[in-house]
């Protein structure tokens, strides 16, 4: 491109030496320069045309039609007997979508000057075939420009062009302002989003880059705590579900926007301020709003007694159950002769039928990854053209995660969500190639272990959680900032660096976050890593426990992680060789982790397989279970209590102190097997419980299938032990004994 | 004209009397390489045929001969039976070439009996279902062959593919794979990746070794797990295309599951991956038999098999154009007679495979007959995704509309497709994961017809997407996303009338004003003290505000505002303040103007008096709001209805800016309560002036107590 820059216009092509990378996209035509009918210097451009009805040439280089207000070119047909021509211009944005002007006439023999107006707020570039209108970031982001012509017959001859120049806007952005602001509500809950949206007269060249440009909003609280939030930029998209999934529409134009939680009643104020290249520019009142009474309990937060638990702010319990919903679909299959596929692509469509279901049957949690096939933001635009490459976001997956994390509130699901997975930063995954950081797509790292020491890279990541902070933030259905899945499968996994990169995100994200969400990392294997569960940047400890011997797994995996004194989950568990075996591990799953003093139930990973047999039925029973237990200050241990049955395969496994416990017991063959056995059984057993004080004892039996009650017992604790009897059963039976 | 015709005809079939006799040659078959494909730097082309003979295959005696008569090596005779062969030879520079077939019994001389099949991978388009990485450009120039070659981006890039099921490859395959790069910006190193199904990588390179995992290089792919780096020599030539090939006899594993071809520096253009050479396609332009004038030959392709609903078939295309000497023509493909020189057709499952074509000159016939051979493949479901784009759902009375479809082919072959509308039908090819869009016009429709724009394959129907014709009175209509669809997932198309309608007022006590759109709070109540004041007895009542959800705004701007009009009972005076939702997004105006009109159309069937209201001009750009200003005022005109131009009123106070100011340097879209009473003050003039037009004209008012 030709820069020539004369007052207050600057000529882009002036074709003087080459075609500035003028292109040819009709076979009947030719490009040339030509010392003929040059309206700027001596060349101009020219077209050849053979025998067509249109011609059309283009420019397929980046624009930046910022602070300029009209772009005109001319046009010339020397041919004086030819009818009337029409003539449009086109040009695509960095998402290709095309916008279109209306039709210009030009004559053969008459000099044409065409002049567009390419100011933010022009009408003359009108969407075909989709729904975004022309705003200051298409214009910023011209990714081709072209003209076509329509001639009335078929045609041989030329046409020349010469002369294509900026010029540039009489108002130039110098004293930025909002407008079209909207602050809907003037009164809303606590804990509900108080959302205010606006559209900024100035448009950085990198929305997101804070440093360039940055909105702040400073929320006054009644009580005078001061809350900063970041706006963010945003855009709109409209869903729906077609053939082949969801298919989003980007719509209308850009804009930003501030969100905020207020977690006291009374009244808030607060004022925005803009910042411009690091500088304060503007601080200006905002407004204000009250905040009134609701009955939510706000953000999820380590209980303060008992901070190997989680509770609301409001001090009520919170006992996570749920499965894993890391994207909306998984082409992995756990055994062979998988029965069905899952439907692809249904992106938040997916959620809302999955967090329905959840909600009907007592599930709370669920775990969300921002991965590059579903709700990452920073990602290569090669891999699809929303993702816009390092320190520039996809505001496409933001609005997916936008709509997710609302139907998540609507349903009553809190989301531990994953920001970075294991795969973008290895090998077996292949993500690392299509990964931006990477230096074969433009970034810094030479290879993926870098991302935890080069300063830049952490700067960027910083970066993005300064994006993740002033969009989600808000949410109190997000329960954990998960760093990173499966941490210890990066490539050249190395301790002492992943243990330093924790010291820096962690109180970073401490730092922006308003709102103290919990945060963490995950690991994959079992074994890795205590340096790193130790530190107190991990403040959960995450891992997975695949394994058909599911109750001994779960034991070994809390009793490893138990003397570290951290809350602890299981993110991850599910296997089987067929369909039968996989339910009973989930089953398992669910029921052994709940009679342990882990933070939460283990999460099974199978979700698809969850939704296409419709197995929540599962966590109904479970949620019905433990509805109304409150596991904190209750000192729980693991149960020492046995069982005594003909069958050798029964188990017992529990959770008690001296006055109540919580017993599973089980048939080891179905779930607690290297080889699993798939068909039901029926038990009957004896249990010998002890270490409960003397006294009086209810005991109630749980049908962990239907979540009912199937007897109870009152009986006398008198001796250390007591053994008491168990009717007849399938396969498992749940046990409540609490003195009365 | 047909005298000259006449007399080639017979200079033609002399000469190749003679040629016959001369060489004892009975048929000569003329064919040329496809177009696209890169004549002068692939060695290889196949001519795919049907025997003209009744002779078997395997018998016949063939050479190939290019223009200049220098005959070409032919490498492999394939039978693929008894009537249908394959000839692999090695071209000249030549496009254009004959065959001639004798029928001696001795069989056709090969040179190269084990020439291994070729298996395309990358050539304009990927196997459908791979997975790709990396940077994939598809241009148009530099391109060795089909429509385009792939680049990434200056400096470093690299593409790969992993294949959707993993190829059986052995070790005396290879891979081939043409590149291009510039004299002026040469890579440093040019490496290409195999992945086998072990997941056990084989580096291949050329130039330097810059692309590797180990610290202390130039590295690109850190995370490579240890793979095993060949050096194939120095970089190949700039500046033209250059044929690289690499034996697969180091590698153990017989299946290949991934190909990534890399650059370090430079930039890279890459075209025609394949395992094994993969031959130019020639076709039969000209089909000749000695002593006879009149010879019918056709070609044909026939896809893989495929399934729809059950039913199994494969997409026959044949075409008699490689008859000589015929003018007329006549396909019979089970039983039923087609005319036609080209045509393509579905052979379902259980058809009778025969194809009969006669050809006809002048009296002359002569019938040539094949039967299709059966697939051996599995069929698989035919694969298209049709979306209807977003498209403009309001019409003036009846106009035409037309709405483009998307239609994306799935499937790892090319498939005709039409695609029929009311009025005509459009003919798509589109390539394997290609899209095309299709308009599709209506026209002469009335309101309830359900039209229908549907994807047909040879007249079997793949899908269809229907649009309804409605009215502003058409209930049940709901948003969906980006589309007003009805209970039956139609989409709507509202038709409303381009004139007012004849509502007339009648007598009433009270006037009774319906308040819809974007205004400032308090408005209804302000304007009802003032009319109180003025004692003129009213009732006002307010639509309320849309909820927009995830839908397109002005559809739903138009749902909320005719949904309630339609539910109340009818009213006097209807005021239409447009909504600042849609005009915010920046709507085109043209599409706006349609939806308001509409709005206001439906308000003409039940109110006696319609005030439309510019929008308000909100700062700091109320350029914004200018087209719609504009366009609420043209219907105001057209259609005969009181306007209030709220956008001049603001504009008209030097002071307007201060109205709107929430603070300073923040700007809302409606005026701020100080800024109300200016607006309401010239709407109220405006009532009072319609009072007195009815007046004038006898009708009884609201004025009352």
């Amino acid at each position: 491109m030709f820069f020539c820059t004369r007052g207050m216009t600057q000529i882009i092509f002036d074709f003087e030496n080459s075609l500035d990378n003028w292109q040819n996209r009709e076979a009947s035509q030719q490009l040339s320069l030509s010392k003929e009918y040059a309206v700027s210097g001596s060349a101009s451009l020219k077209v050849s045309v053979n025998n067509s009805e249109t011609a059309w040439i283009a420019y397929p280089g980046k624009i930046d039609f910022n602070n300029f207000q009209f772009f005109k070119f001319n046009i010339y047909m020397p041919d004086s007997g030819l009818s009337e021509i029409s003539l449009k211009c086109y040009v695509k944005d960095n998402e290709w979508h095309w916008f279109e002007t209306g039709l210009f006439r030009i004559k053969g023999g008459v000099k044409k000057e065409v002049g567009i107006d390419i100011s933010n707020t022009s009408f003359a570039w009108k969407p075909l075939n989709h729904l975004k209108n022309w705003d200051g970031y298409a214009a910023r982001n011209i990714s081709e420009f072209g003209i076509m012509l329509f001639f009335q017959d078929k045609y041989t001859g030329s046409f020349y062009v010469d002369a294509f120049e900026l010029i540039k806007a009489r108002f130039p952005d110098d004293k930025i302002c909002l407008y079209n602001f909207e602050a809907p509500q003037d009164r809303v809950k606590t804990f509900e989003k108080f959302e205010v949206s606006f559209k900024s007269s100035y448009r950085p060249e990198n929305p997101f880059d804070p440093q360039e440009f940055r909105i702040t909003g400073s929320f006054v609280s009644p009580s005078g705590k001061t809350f900063e939030v970041p706006a963010f930029y945003y855009h709109k998209y409209l869903r729906r579900l077609e053939d082949d999934g969801e298919n989003l529409f980007p719509y209308g134009i850009e804009g930003w926007k501030i969100r905020f939680t207020p977690q006291e009643m009374g009244r808030y104020t607060y004022t925005i301020q803009i910042y411009r290249d690091g500088n304060k520019v503007s601080d200006m009142e905002g407004g204000t709003f009250l905040a009134e009474m609701s009955g939510d309990g706000g953000f999820v937060r380590w209980d303060k007694k008992d901070p190997l638990y989680m509770s609301f702010q409001n001090g009520a319990f919170f006992y996570p159950i749920g499965h894993t919903l890391r994207s909306p679909d998984d082409k992995r299959v756990p055994y062979y002769r998988w029965e069905f596929t899952p439907p692809k692509n249904m992106g938040t469509f997916a959620y809302d039928g999955y967090f329905k279901k959840m909600h009907e049957n007592g599930e709370n949690y669920a775990r969300i990854w921002m991965s590059a096939w579903w709700q990452a933001i920073e990602w290569n635009p090669f891999y699809a053209p929303h993702y816009k490459g390092l320190g520039r976001y996809s505001v496409e997956n933001a609005w997916r995660l936008d709509y997710v994390l609302e139907a998540a509130a609507r349903y009553g699901i809190y989301v531990d969500l994953t920001l970075i997975n294991h795969g973008q930063f290895s090998r077996p995954d292949t993500e690392w190639l299509d990964n931006p950081y990477s230096i074969i797509n433009g970034g810094m790292l030479n290879t993926a272990d870098e991302f935890f020491t080069n300063q830049l890279a952490i700067d960027y990541f910083k970066r993005r959680l300064d994006y993740i902070v002033s969009r989600w933030a808000y949410s109190k259905n997000i329960v954990l900032w998960e760093l990173w899945n499966e941490i210890d499968l990066t490539i050249n996994y190395n301790t002492q660096n992943i243990k330093k990169w924790h010291e820096t995100i962690h109180p970073y994200l401490r730092g922006i976050d308003p709102y103290d969400h919990l945060i963490t990392s995950h690991y994959c294997r079992i074994e890795a890593d205590p340096v790193i569960w130790a530190i107190p940047q991990i403040e959960m400890i995450e891992g997975n426990s695949y394994n058909a011997e599911m109750v001994e797994s779960v034991l070994t995996f809390f009793t490893k992680r138990k003397p570290f004194g951290k809350p602890v989950f299981i993110n991850e568990y599910g296997v089987g060789a067929n369909r039968r075996i996989l339910e009973n591990n989930l089953h398992a799953g669910i029921w052994a982790s709940s009679m342990t003093p882990l933070t939460g139930v283990a999460l099974f990973w199978y979700w698809p397989f969850i939704d296409y047999f419709d197995l929540y039925f599962h966590y109904k029973a479970l949620s019905e279970f433990w509805k109304g237990e409150d596991r904190r200050g209750k000192n729980y241990q693991l149960t020492a209590a046995s069982v005594e049955s003909e069958s050798k395969d029964m188990g017992i496994t529990g959770i008690q102190n001296n006055f109540e416990g919580f017993f599973w017991i089980y048939a080891g063959k179905l779930f607690n097997d290297k080889r699993p056995q798939e068909t039901p059984v029926k038990r009957t057993c004896t249990i010998k419980i002890g270490n409960f004080e003397p006294g009086n004892y209810e005991l109630e039996a749980w049908n962990t299938y239907k979540g009912e009650i199937v007897f109870k017992k009152d009986f006398v604790m008198e001796g250390e032990t007591e053994e008491v009897p168990i009717p007849e059963f399938l396969n498992d039976i749940a046990l409540k004994i609490k003195r009365k | 004209m047909s005298k000259i015709k006449n007399m080639l005809f017979v200079y033609i079939a002399l000469s190749s009397s003679l040629l016959f006799a001369q060489e004892s040659w009975r048929y000569a078959a003329d064919f040329a390489i496809g177009e696209s494909e890169p004549l002068g730097h692939v060695n290889l082309a196949s001519l795919k045929f049907i025997n003209p003979s009744k002779e078997r295959t395997q018998n016949l005696n063939i050479i190939i001969k290019d223009t200049k008569g220098e005959a070409c090596q032919i490498k492999k005779f394939k039978q693929v039976n008894n009537r249908e062969a394959e000839i692999l030879f090695t071209p000249s520079s030549d496009r254009f070439y004959t065959a001639y077939i004798k029928e001696s019994g001795t069989g056709t001389t090969q040179t190269d009996e084990n020439l291994r099949d070729g298996k395309m991978l990358i050539e304009d388009f990927v196997p459908v279902d791979s997975t790709k990485t990396g940077q994939w450009n598809w241009v148009t120039v530099p391109r060795m062959s089909g429509s385009f070659s792939i680049t990434g981006k200056e400096g470093t890039s690299f593409q790969r593919v992993l294949l959707p099921s993993p190829e059986k490859i052995e070790k005396s395959d290879k891979l081939v794979v043409y590149l291009y790069y510039m004299e002026e910006k040469p890579p440093e190193e040019i490496m290409v990746e195999l992945t086998t199904i072990r997941d056990k990588i084989y580096l291949y390179s050329w130039g330097q070794d810059l692309i590797s995992a180990d610290k202390g290089k130039k590295i690109l792919l850190g995370t490579l797990p240890e793979a095993k780096k060949i050096s194939m020599g120095s970089l190949p030539e700039s500046g033209r295309w250059i044929k690289m090939e690499i034996p697969f006899t180091g590698i153990k594993e017989n299946m290949l599951s991934a190909v990534g071809l890399y650059h370090y520096g430079g930039r890279v253009w890459w075209d025609r991956v394949s395992i094994n050479e993969v031959p130019m396609t020639a076709s039969i332009t000209t089909m000749r038999e000695r002593d006879k004038k009149v010879k019918s030959y056709f070609n044909y392709s026939a896809s893989s098999p495929l399934k729809l609903d059950g039913k199994v078939f494969q997409v026959l295309k044949v075409d008699a154009s490689p008859s000589s000497g015929a003018e007329a023509f006549s396909f019979t493909v089970s039983g039923k007679k087609y005319a036609g020189r080209t045509m393509e057709l579905l052979l379902m499952q259980g058809d009778d495979r025969k194809i009969s074509l006669e050809a006809e000159c002048q009296g002359i016939r002569d019938t040539m007959e094949y039967e299709i051979p059966r697939s051996r493949e599995n069929p698989e479901d035919i694969k298209m995704v049709t979306k209807v784009l977003p498209y403009q759902p309001f019409v003036r009375d009846r106009e035409p509309f037309t709405v483009i479809l998307s239609v994306t082919n799935l499937n790892n072959e090319t498939v005709p497709l039409s695609v029929k509308g009311r009025d005509a039908e459009e003919k798509v090819y589109p390539q394997p994961g290609e899209t095309k869009h299709v308009y599709v016009n209506f026209s002469n429709y009335k309101s309830g017809d359900i039209m229908e724009a549907g994807i047909y394959i040879c007249g079997l129907k793949l899908c269809g997407k229907t649009f309804r014709a409605g009215s502003t009175e058409t209930s049940n209509i709901s948003m969906d996303g980006p589309f007003m669809t009805d209970e039956k997932g139609n989409f709507m198309v509202i038709d409303f009338p381009g004139e007012k309608g004849k509502k007339t007022s009648t007598p009433v006590d009270s006037l009774n004003i319906t308040l819809a759109g974007s205004y400032p709070d308090g408005t209804g109540e302000i304007l009802q003290k003032i009319l109180n004041k003025e004692g003129i007895k009213s009732v006002i009542s307010e639509t309320g505000k849309p909820e927009y959800g995830y839908n397109q705004m002005l559809f739903s701007e138009y749902l909320h505002i005719v949904g309630k009009l339609n539910l109340s009972e009818n009213g006097d005076i209807f005021i239409l303040f447009p909504y600042t939702g849609s005009i915010e997004e920046k709507t085109p105006p043209a599409e706006w103007q349609k939806a308001v009109e509409a709005i206001i159309s439906a308000g003409e069937k039940q109110f006696s008096k319609i005030i439309i209201c510019s929008p308000f001009p909100a700062p700091p750009f109320p350029e914004l709001y200018t087209p719609y200003k504009t366009v609420t005022e043209e219907i105001a005109c057209k259609r005969s209805d009181n306007f209030l131009d709220v956008y001049s009123i603001y504009l008209s106070n030097p002071d307007w800016r201060k109205l709107f100011i929430r603070t300073e340097g923040i700007y809302k879209n409606l005026p701020e309560e100080k800024g109300v009473p200016l607006f309401i003050k010239e709407l109220v003039n405006l009532l009072n002036s319609i009072f007195v037009k009815q007046y004038q004209n006898g009708t009884a008012l609201g004025k009352g107590k």
